[in-house]
C-alpha cells in the first residue's frame, strides 16, 4: 500500500507530463494540431482521470488504489506558441477523520512550440518544445518548501510507418526551495535537479470508421534526481555533497480512442534504480507493479 | 527557423538564470542534532597525521607532548602530599594510535631507533609500547544517510564503514585502564593505587579544548577515590582528622600538544662534565640504546628556556585567579632581577608576569595582549596561590618546569605557593605570639602591648643568636671587600657586635654541657663552643675545602644499575617499617616498658632489651633512609615542603624591629610583625621556586659560603634550604633603589649559575671561573656541611646553631599551651633529627680531616690548582683552626647528649603528661630524647659517611682528640652511673648498650669494656687468696662503711651479696663504673645498717658484665 502510495506521488509529481506523453502522444499531437487550426486564442482543454491500483491487493484495499484528477488548458498565442496550464488533484481512499481525501497536485503553466524538421521523403521529425513552470500547490511541495520549479523539455516524434509512433522526450527541471533540508527529523535532502528522458512507441491497431481506434503502445523512462548540498562537511571533503539518484520505470497499455475521448489501460512498474544501496531493479514485482486505468478527453 | 532558435536560446538562458538565481537563495534548516551531546568525538586524522605546525622542509613527525596537571583536589584531600593541586608531570613525547575500540596513547620514544639502513638494526618484532588507553569507538559522524546515500539534516553516528576507515573516535576519557595518578609519576600509580580505589571516573563538564589549528587537545577528569586503610604506607598519607573522609577527589587535567619550528639549540651535558660540580642546573635525561656499541647509553640535555627567544616576546607567568593582590608586586621586582642577569649573560630572553586571568577580580589595569589561557594548559606558565588550607598536607612551595624531552627547551613552568603553609604560618605564628609574644619585652613594659614600647629606630629585639649574628658580620665583610673598604676586619667586628642580643646559651641545657665540657668561659658566650679561629686565611682555606666534601649519594646515581628489589617495594617496606618505629616510640613515650614485665638482669630481659637496640638500629636506619627517599622524590619534582616547626622558628627566632609609628618610633605590633615575616616567606618561597622554573637546583651549600654572601643574607643562593629565619630576618629594601647585591634578590650563586646556563660562551667562561659553592640534592644525604635547614658555615657554628634550636624550642615543639589543634606524630622524627643529624660533623672528623686529612686535601689543591704549596709544617698550622673548630663541634655533641641525659624531671619531665579528664597530651615527655641520646651516643653507630666509607663506630670510642676523650669518659660514667631521672626500665639501659658494643671487635679500646667489669668469687676462701687477708679483712672493718681497700698499690671495693654467696671485687682504676656502683651500694648498706638493702642494680651490673664477658660455652 505505501508502496503504492509513494510511488504515486513521485510519478505524479513528476511525471505526470510523461505519463501523458507516453500514454497519449498522438492524442496529444493531434490536440496540439487542433489548437493550430483553432481562431485567435483558441483554447484546448484536456480533463484527465486515472486509477492506479497495485496488480495485487491486499485485504486493505483502500491503501491499494488512488484516483488522479486533472485538467490541462492550451492555448494559442501565435501560428507556433502555446501557453498551458495544469492543475491537479489527487483522490485518495483513506483519510484522516475531518481531512478530505482530495490533494492539490503542482500547478504548472508554460509555452509550448513546435519546431518540426522536416526528414525528407515525406518524413517528418515532430518537435515540442516545451517550458513550464512547477507551482508548488501541492501538499508535498508545500511541506517542502518549494518554491517554483522551471522546466524544460523537448520532445522528439517520429512516424516510421503509418500507425506507429515513436517518441522520445528529454528533460530538466530546476526545483527551488526555502530550504535544502526538508522538514522533520529523518527527512531527506529536498531534490535540486530532477532530469530524465524518457522514450515510447505506440501503435494504431485498429482503427474503426467511426467507433474510434485501438492502440497498443509502451514506454520507458529515467530519471535522474540530485539532492540538494548538505549543510556542511562532517566527515570528509565529499559529505556535503549532494547525491545523484536515478529511478526508472516502463508500461504497456492499450487505448481506445474515440472522437475526443481516449481511454487506457496500462501495466505499469517502477522505482529507484539503486535500494538500499545496491542496484535492484525489477521487471515485474507483485508488489510494485500497478495497474491503472485513465481516461481522458479533450475539448 | 532564426526566430524559433533565438527564443529557445533565450528561453533556456532565462530557465538557466532564473535556477542559478534560485539556487543561491536557497537556505539550509538548523541541524536536528542527534548525537549526545556529553560524547567527545575526534577526528582520528587530526591525531594520528604529521605536525602540520613545522615546515614543509621539516622532518615529518606526528608526535605529540604530553603532560598531566591535578589541578583541583576536594578536601581534606586524603592523598595529602602525594597528589595535591599542581602537582604535574614531566612533559613527554607520544604518539596517538587507534585501535579497536581504544584510543592509545604510546611512548614516543623507543630505546632503539630503528635504521632503515641497517639491517641489523630492523625492529620488525618490537612492537610499540602502549602507556595507557583510553575506551571508546569508531564512528562517522554524518547527516543521517540511508543505504542509497540519501542524506538529512539529522546528524547522528555511523559504523556502517570497517572500524578503521570511519573517521572519528567517539572518545570516553574518562575510562582509561591507567590510573591518571600514574602519569604524574610513575610510583605515585602505585602509591595511590595501594592507598585508594578509583571508584568513578567522570569528564569534567566543558573541560575538553580542541584546537586544530594551534593543535592543542585538552581535557580534564575527575576521579573519585576510596580510601584503603591498609599498612604505615597508606596512613603516613593521611592524618588523624581527616580519618572521617573516606573518599577524595582529584582532578587531572590531560594536555597534548605540537609546536612550530624552534631555533633552539639543545646542549648536551656529559656525564661527568665540570659544569656539573659548578651548578646546577636540571637535565633532561634521555635513556636509548647506543647504536654503535649496543649498551644502554644516556643523554642529558640542559634544561632551559631558549636564551634566544626575542626580548620583544617574553615569557609570560599569569597570575592565576585568586592570586593575593598584595603578593603580586614582589614579581615584577622577581622579573626585573631575572631580566637584568640575563642582559648580563648577553641572553635576549625575557620575563615578565601578568595579570590577564583576574579581570572579574578587579584588577585594576589589563595588560595588552592578553590571554586567558586554563590552568594545566602546557604552553603558557601560571603563578598559581592554592588557596584551600586542607588540599595539601604541608607544601610551601612547587616550581616544575617543563622541557620537550627532544632537546631539552623548556616550554612552560609553574610558580605555585601553598596556603596550607602561608595559612599554618600564620596560624602558628598567631597561637605562639599569644603565648609567647611577650617574652622577651622589657620588665617595665610587661603588661604594654609591643606597638606602644617606643624603642630606637634600627633597632630590633630577637633572642640572641651568636651564629646568626656571625653571619652577618661575614656579610659586612665581603659588602666591605667590594666596595673597596680598609679596615673590613673592624666592620665585621662592629657588624657581630651591634647584631648580638641577649644570649640563649644560658638555659640549663647549655649550663649543663659547660659543666661536662668542663668550660672555663664565661656564661652566655658563644666562644666557650665556637673557637675564634687563629689565622685569618682560615676563611679562605675553610672555603677551598668544601667542594672536597661533596659526596654523592649511590643508590641516586643513575648511571649504575643493582640489583635490587623495586624502589616502591623497599618504599612500602620501609613505611612499615617506619610504622613500627613510630608505634614503639609512642608507646614508650605512654610509659610502657619496651622490655616486658621480667626482671632486668635476667637472660630474657637481656635478650629483649638486644633485641630491642637491634631494633632501634634497624629503625634508625630505615628512618634516615625513608627521609632520604621522600627528600629526594620531593626535589627531584622542585617540592618545597612545609614543616610546620620553620613557622614557630621563623617567628621565635626571628627579629622584631622598630618602625615608626606616626613619627614615633616603637616596636611592630604582633600583626605588623606577623605579616612582614609571611610576606618575606611568601617572596623567599616565590623566588626559589622561579629559580626551579629557571632550572636552578637546590644550592645546599649557599649556607657556608661566606665568602660570597652579603650583608642580611645567609645564603649565598635562594636555592638552598635554610634555617627560616632567613625569612624572618628577611630585609625588604628594594633593589629598584640601586641595591642590586641586597639579600632580596638572586643569590651570588643563583646569578652566576643563570649566566652559565643562558650566557654567552664568554661569559660562561667567566662563571665557570668562579669560586661560588655548589651541591645538591644527591649530596645532602652524606655530605657532611651540604645539608638544608642548617645555619652556620663552620662545623662548630653548625653544631650549635642546631642544639640552640633543639634548646629554644622545647616550650613549641613539647608544650601543648596555646595550639588550638596539636599534632604530636611528628615528634619523633624531629627529635630524631636534632640528635642523629649532628653526628655528621663527628663524622667529618673521623672520616675526613683526622689523621692529617686537612693537610693532604689542601696540600693536593695547591699542586693541581697551581696554588703556592707549603711545606708539610705549614699545613699542619693551617689545619689547626680546622681541627679546633671540628672537634669543638664533636665536643659539643658528645656534651649536648650528656645534658640531655641529665635534664631533671623537675625541669623538663620524662613522662608525658596527660589532662586527666580529656586525655589530650599537655607535655609530651623527654624519654625519646633521652633514648635517643643514650643510643647515639653509647651505641655502635652504622655510619654511612661517603660512597666509599661505610663501618661502625661509637662516640664513645673515637670521640676525635685526646680532649673529648676525656670529655666522653665523663659522659660515659655518667651515663652508666644510672644516675638520672628516667623510667625504672631505661634506667640500666645504657649499661646494658656498652656492656654489648664494648664486647665486639668493632670498638678500638678493648679495655673499655672492663669499666664495668666484677670479679666474683664464689666463696671467702676464693677472695682471700687472690687479695689475701689483709684485704679482706680491711674491707670487712666497721670502720670502712665504702668496704675499699688497696693491693699491690691499686683502689679496689669489695662488697658480698649474701642472697647469692658471692663475694665481688672491682679495681677502680679499670673498672671505675663498676667501682663506684659497689662503693656506693656499699655506703648505703652499711649506713642504714640493714640487711634488705636493694642490690638489684648491682646484679644487673654483673649481670650484664657476665653476660657478655663469661663464656660459657661452644
Amino acid at each position: 500500500m505505501g508502496r503504492l502510495f509513494s510511488r504515486l506521488v513521485v510519478l505524479t509529481a513528476l511525471l505526470l507530463p510523461g505519463l501523458v506523453a507516453a500514454q497519449g502522444l498522438q492524442n496529444v499531437q493531434d490536440a496540439a494540431g487542433a489548437a493550430k487550426k483553432g481562431e485567435i486564442f483558441p483554447v484546448t482543454t484536456l480533463l484527465f482521470v486515472q486509477h492506479r491500483q497495485l496488480a495485487v491487493v491486499d485485504d486493505d484495499y483502500a491503501n491499494d488504489h488512488m484516483t488522479v484528477w486533472a485538467v490541462r488548458a492550451q492555448g494559442r498565442l501565435t501560428s507556433d506558441l502555446s501557453v498551458f496550464l495544469t492543475g491537479g488533484l489527487l483522490q485518495r481512499f483513506v483519510a484522516e477523520e475531518g481531512e478530505s481525501p482530495f490533494r492539490l497536485l503542482d500547478s504548472r503553466i508554460g509555452l509550448a512550440w513546435r519546431t518540426p524538421v522536416d526528414l525528407g521523403g515525406g518524413k517528418k521529425l515532430g518537435i515540442l518544445n516545451e517550458l513550464s513552470v512547477f507551482l508548488p500547490t501541492s501538499r508535498n511541495s508545500q511541506l517542502q518548501d518549494m518554491i517554483v520549479a522551471p522546466q524544460a523539455r523537448v520532445q522528439f516524434m517520429l512516424q516510421p510507418i503509418k500507425g506507429m509512433t515513436v517518441a522520445l522526450s528529454p528533460r530538466f527541471r530546476y526545483r527551488a526551495h526555502s530550504f535544502a533540508e526538508r522538514a522533520g527529523l529523518n527527512a531527506p535532502m529536498n531534490i535540486q535537479i530532477d532530469t530524465g528522458i524518457r522514450g515510447g512507441i505506440d501503435y494504431t491497431a485498429v482503427r474503426f470508421e467511426k467507433a474510434g481506434s485501438i492502440g497498443v503502445g509502451a514506454s520507458t523512462g529515467t530519471t535522474y534526481v540530485r539532492k540538494y548540498d548538505s549543510r556542511e562537511s562532517f566527515t570528509s571533503e565529499q559529505s556535503d555533497q549532494g547525491v545523484w539518484l536515478q529511478v526508472y520505470d516502463w508500461e504497456a497499455h492499450v487505448t481506445y480512442s474515440v472522437s475526443m475521448f481516449n481511454f487506457a489501460v496500462s501495466v505499469e512498474q517502477g522505482g529507484n534504480v539503486l535500494r538500499n544501496g545496491v542496484v535492484n531493479t525489477f521487471f515485474t514485482q507483485r508488489d510494485e507493479t500497478e495497474l491503472v486505468f485513465s481516461a481522458f478527453a479533450m475539448f | 527557423m532564426s526566430k524559433n532558435n533565438t527564443m529557445k536560446t533565450i528561453a533556456f538562458l532565462a530557465t538557466a538564470a532564473t535556477a542559478g538565481l534560485l539556487a543561491s537563495c536557497v537556505d539550509h534548516r538548523p541541524i536536528r542534532n542527534g548525537l549526545q551531546d556529553e560524547s567527545v568525538y575526534l577526528k582520528k586524522v587530526d591525531l594520528t597525521a604529521n605536525n602540520p605546525l613545522v615546515g614543509d622542509d621539516a622532518p615529518a613527525d606526528d608526535g605529540w607532548l604530553f603532560k598531566v596537571t591535578t589541578v583541583k583536589t576536594s578536601a581534606p584531600n586524603v592523598m595529602g602530599d602525594v597528589i595535591f593541586p599542581g602537582l604535574e608531570s614531566d612533559l613527554r613525547y607520544v604518539k596517538f594510535r587507534f585501535q579497536e575500540g581504544a584510543l592509545q596513547v604510546l611512548d614516543g620514544r623507543s630505546l632503539q631507533e630503528d635504521r632503515a639502513d641497517d639491517p641489523n638494526d630492523d625492529l620488525a618484532t618490537q612492537a610499540e609500547r602502549v602507556m595507557f588507553e583510553f575506551t571508546g569507538g569508531h564512528v562517522d559522524v554524518k547527516l543521517r544517510e540511508s543505504l542509497d546515500g540519501e542524506r538529512t539534516n539529522f546528524l547522528e553516528e555511523n559504523t556502517e564503514l570497517p572500524w578503521r576507515e570511519r573517521q572519528q573516535f567517539k572518545v570516553d576519557f574518562e575510562n582509561t585502564n591507567m590510573e591518571p595518578a600514574s602519569q604524574l609519576l610513575w610510583i605515585y600509580g602505585l602509591y595511590a593505587n595501594l592507598c585508594s580505589v578509583p571508584t568513578a571516573s567522570h569528564l569534567v563538564p566543558d573541560s575538553v579544548e580542541w584546537d586544530a589549528e594551534a593543535q592543542y587537545l585538552s581535557f580534564t577528569i575527575d576521579v573519585t577515590y576510596q580510601m584503603n586503610w591498609i599498612g604505615w604506607i597508606c596512613t603516613d598519607l593521611l592524618h588523624l582528622y581527616e580519618r572521617d573522609a573516606q573518599t577524595g577527589n582529584v582532578q587531572y587535567r590531560f594536555a597534548f600538544f605540537r609546536r612550530g619550528a624552534t631555533d633552539f639549540e639543545p646542549q648536551v651535558i656529559e656525564e661527568k662534565a665540570l659544569v656539573n660540580k659548578k651548578y646546577g642546573a636540571f637535565q633532561s635525561s634521555s635513556t636509548f640504546r647506543d647504536h654503535d656499541s649496543g649498551l644502554v647509553g644516556n643523554t642529558n640535555l640542559l634544561h632551559r628556556w631558549n636564551p634566544k627567544r626575542p626580548s620583544d616576546d617574553p615569557v609570560v607567568f599569569y597570575f592565576h585567579e585568586g592570586f593575593p593582590e598584595n603578593f603580586k608586586p614582589m614579581y615584577a621586582r622577581i622579573a626585573g632581577e631575572t631580566n637584568r642577569v640575563m642582559e648580563e649573560a648577553g641572553a635576549t630572553l625575557r620575563f615578565d608576569f601578568k595579570d590577564c586571568l583576574n579581570q572579574e577580580s578587579g584588577a585594576a589595569e589589563i595588560p595588552e595582549n592578553c590571554e586567558r589561557p586554563t590552568y594545566g594548559d602546557p604552553r603558557y606558565s601560571f603563578a598559581i596561590w592554592h588557596h584551600s588550607i586542607d588540599t595539601t598536607t604541608g607544601l610551601l612551595g612547587y616550581g616544575p618546569s617543563v622541557s620537550d624531552p627532544r632537546t631539552g627547551e623548556i616550554i612552560s613552568a609553574s610558580l605555585n605557593l601553598y596556603n596550607v603553609g602561608m595559612d599554618r604560618y600564620r596560624f602558628y605564628i598567631e597561637d605562639y605570639l599569644n603565648q609567647h609574644g611577650g617574652l622577651l619585652k622589657p620588665e617595665a613594659d610587661a603588661d604594654t602591648a609591643w606597638e606602644e614600647i617606643a624603642c630606637d629606630e634600627g633597632s630590633t629585639v630577637a633572642p640572641g643568636d651568636s651564629v646568626r649574628c656571625r653571619l652577618e658580620g661575614e656579610g659586612a665583610f665581603n659588602d666591605c671587600q667590594s666596595d673597596g673598604g680598609e679596615d673590613c676586619a673592624a666592620v665585621r667586628s662592629q657588624t657581630e657586635l651591634e647584631c648580638t642580643q641577649a644570649p640563649r646559651l644560658n638555659t640549663q641545657l647549655f649550663a649543663e654541657m659547660r659543666r661536662v665540657m668542663e668550660s672555663t668561659g664565661a656564661d652566655g658566650s658563644a666562644d666557650d663552643f665556637v673557637p675564634q679561629p687563629a689565622r685569618a686565611e682560615f676563611r679562605n682555606d675553610y672555603h677551598k675545602v668544601l667542594p672536597e666534601l661533596r659526596y654523592g649519594y649511590p643508590a641516586w646515581n643513575r648511571f649504575v644499575y643493582r640489583g635490587d628489589t623495586s624502589a616502591f617495594q623497599q618504599l612500602q617496606d620501609m613505611e612499615e617499617t617506619e610504622g613500627e618505629f613510630k608505634q614503639t616510640m609512642q608507646t614508650i613515650m605512654d610509659g610502657e616498658n619496651p622490655f616486658g614485665h621480667t626482671a632486668l638482669h635476667t637472660r630474657e630481659a637481656i635478650e629483649s632489651q638486644l633485641s630491642f637496640t637491634q631494633n632501634m638500629r634497624d629503625w634508625k636506619k630505615n628512618h634516615a633512609e625513608l627521609k632520604n627517599m621522600k627528600d629526594f622524590l620531593f626535589a627531584s619534582k622542585s617540592i618545597y615542603t612545609f614543616d610546620p616547626n620553620d613557622a614557630i622558628n621563623a617567628i621565635a627566632l626571628g627579629a622584631r624591629r622598630c618602625v615608626d609609628h606616626d613619627g614615633s618610633f616603637t616596636w611592630e605590633s604582633d600583626a605588623e610583625y606577623r605579616d612582614r615575616i609571611v610576606e618575606a616567606v611568601v617572596f623567599n618561597v616565590a623566588i626559589h621556586e622561579f629559580g626551579h622554573n629557571l632550572s636552578l637546583r637546590h644550592n645546599f651549600y649557599g649556607s657556608v659560603d661566606a665568602k660570597h654572601m652579603h650583608q642580611g643574607q645567609v645564603s649565598a643562593s635562594v636555592m638552598d634550604y635554610v634555617s627560616s629565619w632567613e625569612e624572618a630576618g628577611a630585609d625588604s629594601a628594594d633593589p629598584e633603589d640601586g641595591d642590586t647585591t641586597h639579600h632580596r634578590t638572586w643569590g651570588d650563586y643563583d646569578q652566576w649559575a643563570l649566566k652559565w646556563i643562558y650566557g654567552t660562551e664568554s661569559v660562561r667562561e667567566e662563571a665557570m671561573s668562579q669560586d661560588l659553592l655548589y651541591c645538591t640534592d644527591e649530596h645532602r644525604i652524606l655530605s657532611p656541611l651540604c645539608r638544608a635547614h642548617d645555619l652556620g658555615i663552620t662545623p662548630a657554628q653548625i653544631t650549635l646553631n642546631a642544639i640552640e634550636r633543639y634548646d629554644w624550642l622545647y616550650n613549641l615543639r613539647n608544650r601543648r599551651a596555646y595550639r588550638k589543634f596539636w599534632d604530636t606524630s611528628g615528634y619523633v622524627g624531629q627529635v630524631y633529627g636534632s640528635m642523629y643529624d649532628i653526628q655528621r660533623m663527628w663524622h667529618l672528623a673521623l672520616f675526613d680531616w683526622g689523621g692529617g686529612g686537612v693537610q693532604e686535601t689542601l696540600k693536593r689543591l695547591d699542586q693541581v690548582g697551581g696554588g703556592d704549596v707549603k711545606t708539610d709544617q705549614e699545613y699542619d698550622e693551617v689545619a689547626t683552626d680546622f681541627y679546633n673548630d671540628v672537634s669543638a663541634a664533636v665536643s659539643m655533641n658528645i656534651a649536648f647528649y650528656d645534658a640531655v641525659i641529665n635534664q631533671p624531671a623537675s625541669f623538663r619531665n620524662y613522662q608525658t603528661e596527660f589532662d586527666p579528664f580529656y586525655g589530650d597530651i599537655l607535655r609530651v615527655g623527654i624519654i625519646i630524647d633521652k633514648l635517643f641520646s643514650t643510643l647515639a651516643f653509647m651505641d655502635l653507630q652504622d655510619v654511612y659517611y661517603s660512597p666509599n666509607v661505610a663501618t661502625y663506630v661509637s662516640l664513645w670510642d673515637a670521640p676525635f682528640g685526646s680532649q673529648n676523650l676525656a670529655l666522653s669518659q665523663r659522659v660515659l660514667d655518667n651515663m652508666l652511673g644510672a644516675n638520672y631521672d628516667t623510667f625504672a626500665w631505661f634506667k640500666y639501659y645504657a649499661l646494658l648498650i656498652f656492656a654489648s658494643t664494648s664486647n665486639t671487635n668493632l670498638v678500638g679500646s678493648i679495655e673499655t669494656k672492663e669499666r664495668i667489669a666484677i670479679e666474683r668469687f664464689e666463696n671467702e676462701m676464693e677472695m682471700r687468696e687472690a687479695y689475701g687477708d689483709d684485704a679482706y679483712d680491711f674491707a670487712n672493718a666497721p670502720d670502712n662503711p665504702q668496704q675499699t681497700f688497696v693491693s699491690e698499690g691499686e683502689q679496689f671495693v669489695y662488697t658480698y651479696l649474701p642472697d647469692r654467696n658471692w663475694h665481688l671485687v672491682a679495681r677502680k682504676s679499670r673498672s671505675p663504673v663498676s667501682y663506684q656502683y659497689l662503693r656506693e651500694y656499699n655506703e648505703s648498706l652499711n649506713a642504714g645498717a640493714s640487711d634488705s638493702l636493694d642490690n638489684y642494680g648491682l646484679k644487673i651490673l654483673l649481670a650484664y658484665y657476665e653476660y657478655f664477658n663469661n663464656f660459657v660455652s661452644f
